[in-house]
């Protein structure tokens, strides 16, 4: 990514001149406060939002997955959870594949001939893990993926996540979850974005917080 | 003191929760817990009288004011910020309506001008004036800047909607607060702040979260949903998940006990069975193993 600037308003820009590449499996977590822009910053990686100037270069091969913030839309219809699913996979997921992707997630008997729109929170988040699945991408993209997840999902997407070998550039405020996964923070303050290789723990060290 | 009667609610085979019968009060902190989708939101939306459940009542204190915190952030989006805040005080909102209605009429009769004197009065009697200046400060306390509070909702991030929909529950003062997960989407140090303020309050408030630093920080109860029972405990998360793993691991002696209990009783069967005149004992020794069992 090179020299990428975005903002909403042209004297007021979010970011300017943020050039940085991303390694292969590599694990870069976006921190930061309310309102100062990791949304906007994730849009603009995934082409939602084209940049107000520089450019975003993926390699040729690469397919990403995007987990948004805000995703209530997606399921603002009558579909079963077998049809919301179903959108997603492949050519070749055939039904045994997309309801053994709903079970992996929990979702099994009656539970699957529900309407989307029921859903709780969580279980909204676990019907995007499941799009993400059969996806396939080698690049995953996650804006603040641990809201509205109970205690246990949030560490079972922490252990998946470990085990992904693509790469991941996820949004979070949850210090353990970031703490146990980053291997490269974007910290985005009004100041500037400060991209720092390593783990959570040796940027605070670094920072000077314990 | 907000209480619920044998509260059962199903919407498939299963009831979701059954017989739920607590009370909430006393100025305590409640924090509602369990995995997702074991029927939270659905409790608090028929504890707000917006749902309905399938069976059973809640019981609510005529003297006693409520707001609510949804998970919709997105209900307000034409409304002025300001607006947002000072309708969590309902009454006030209406008399707030009411006043402006008949001001913007384009001719007033005389009915109309008494109408309105009495409404200045009872707007006056509940700080009506003041509260723009107050909603304001609420606005300025969640980090919203003077320059928003009288443009739309729709510009506001959402991150920071939550925040307007949190000082319009503070702005009503209510008895009793149901907050639905509101720190989702909070950064670290709004999270702080928010406990801070939660901790400050005397209401009783019922709050679903599934963060424990939180919920450590600010409850003084836990409520448990699970296996559609709501159990209630003194204590913040790590006192009840104490309590919980100490009553588990009770449940588990108690389990190894029964298990000892019916082996013991097993060899005495097989032993005796065949002798005659030990088999009459053997056979009360065999329901005695099926009453265990069935324990
Ligand atoms: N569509 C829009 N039009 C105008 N301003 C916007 C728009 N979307 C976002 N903004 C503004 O851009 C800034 C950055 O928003 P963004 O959503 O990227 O923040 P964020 O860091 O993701 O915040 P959060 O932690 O709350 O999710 C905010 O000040 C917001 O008000
Ligand atoms: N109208 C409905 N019809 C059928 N099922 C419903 C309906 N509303 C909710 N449900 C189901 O009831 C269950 C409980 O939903 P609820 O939103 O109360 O869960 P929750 O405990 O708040 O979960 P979360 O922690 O994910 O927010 C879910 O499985 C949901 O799919
Ligand atoms: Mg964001
Ligand atoms: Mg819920």
């Amino acid at each position: 990514m090179s020299k990428l600037s975005q903002g909403y308003e042209t004297e007021h820009p979010l970011f300017t001149n943020f050039s940085f590449m991303a390694e292969v499996g590599e694990r870069i977590a976006v921190i930061g406060p309310n309102g100062i822009g990791k949304t906007t910053l994730v849009k603009t990686l995934v082409g939602e939002l084209p940049a107000t100037s520089g450019e975003v270069k993926w390699s040729e091969n690469a397919n990403i997955g995007y987990y948004a913030q805000d995703h209530d839309h997606l399921f603002k219809n009558e579909m079963t959870l077998l049809e919301w699913m179903s959108q997603w996979g492949g050519p070749e997921d055939d039904e045994q594949v997309i309801r053994g992707t709903l079970g992996r997630l929990l979702f099994s008997g009656n539970m699957i001939d529900k309407k989307v729109h029921v859903l709780s929170g969580g279980e909204k988040g676990r019907m995007l893990f499941g799009k993400l699945i059969l996806q396939r991408p080698n690049i995953l993209v996650m804006d603040e993926p641990t809201n509205h997840m109970d205690m246990e999902s949030i560490e079972s997407l922490n252990m998946a996540l470990e085990q992904y070998d693509g790469t991941l550039i996820f949004v979070s405020h949850d210090r353990e979850f970031v703490s146990s996964l980053a291997t490269r923070i974007f910290d985005m303050q009004a100041s500037g974005i400060t991209d720092f290789s390593g783990s959570y723990d040796d940027y605070l060290k670094s920072q000077g917080i314990n | 003191m907000l209480s619920t009667a044998n509260i059962t609610m199903q919407f498939g085979a299963k009831p979701l929760f059954e017989n739920v019968s607590v009370k909430f009060g006393d100025g305590n902190r409640y924090g509602l817990i369990g995995a997702n989708g074991c029927g939270k939101s659905t409790f608090m939306k028929i504890l707000a009288g917006v749902q309905e459940p399938t069976s059973g009542n809640v019981i609510y204190d005529p003297n006693e004011t409520y707001a609510v915190l949804k998970q919709d952030q997105f209900a307000y989006e034409d409304q002025r910020v300001i607006d947002v805040v000072i309708m969590g005080n309902k009454a006030l909102w209406e008399v707030h309506h009411e006043r402006d209605r008949i001001y913007n009429l384009p001719e007033m009769s005389e009915e109309d001008g008494i109408k309105v004197a009495e409404l200045e009065g009872l707007y006056a009697e509940m700080d009506g004036y003041t509260a723009e200046s107050r909603a304001g400060e609420l606005l300025l306390g969640v980090g919203i800047p003077v320059e928003q509070h009288y443009g739309p909702m729709s510009e506001i991030a959402p991150g920071w909607k939550l925040r307007i929909l949190l000082a319009q529950v503070l702005f009503a003062d209510p008895d009793i607060m149901l907050l639905d997960e509101p720190t989702n989407h909070l950064d670290i140090n709004t999270i702080r702040w928010l406990e801070d303020i939660l901790n400050q309050r005397n209401s009783t408030m019922i709050i679903i979260s599934h963060d424990r630093h939180f919920l450590n920080s600010v409850c003084t109860h836990m409520a448990d949903m699970d296996y559609g029972e709501l159990r209630v405990y003194p204590g913040n998360y790590d006192d009840y998940m104490l309590a919980s793993t100490q009553a588990r691991e009770r449940q588990l002696a108690d389990n190894a006990k029964k298990k000892a209990q019916i082996k013991e009783l097993q060899e005495f069967v097989s032993r005796f069975s065949a002798n005659a005149s030990k088999a009459k004992q053997a056979t009360s020794r065999q329901k005695q193993i099926e009453k265990i069992q069935a324990r």
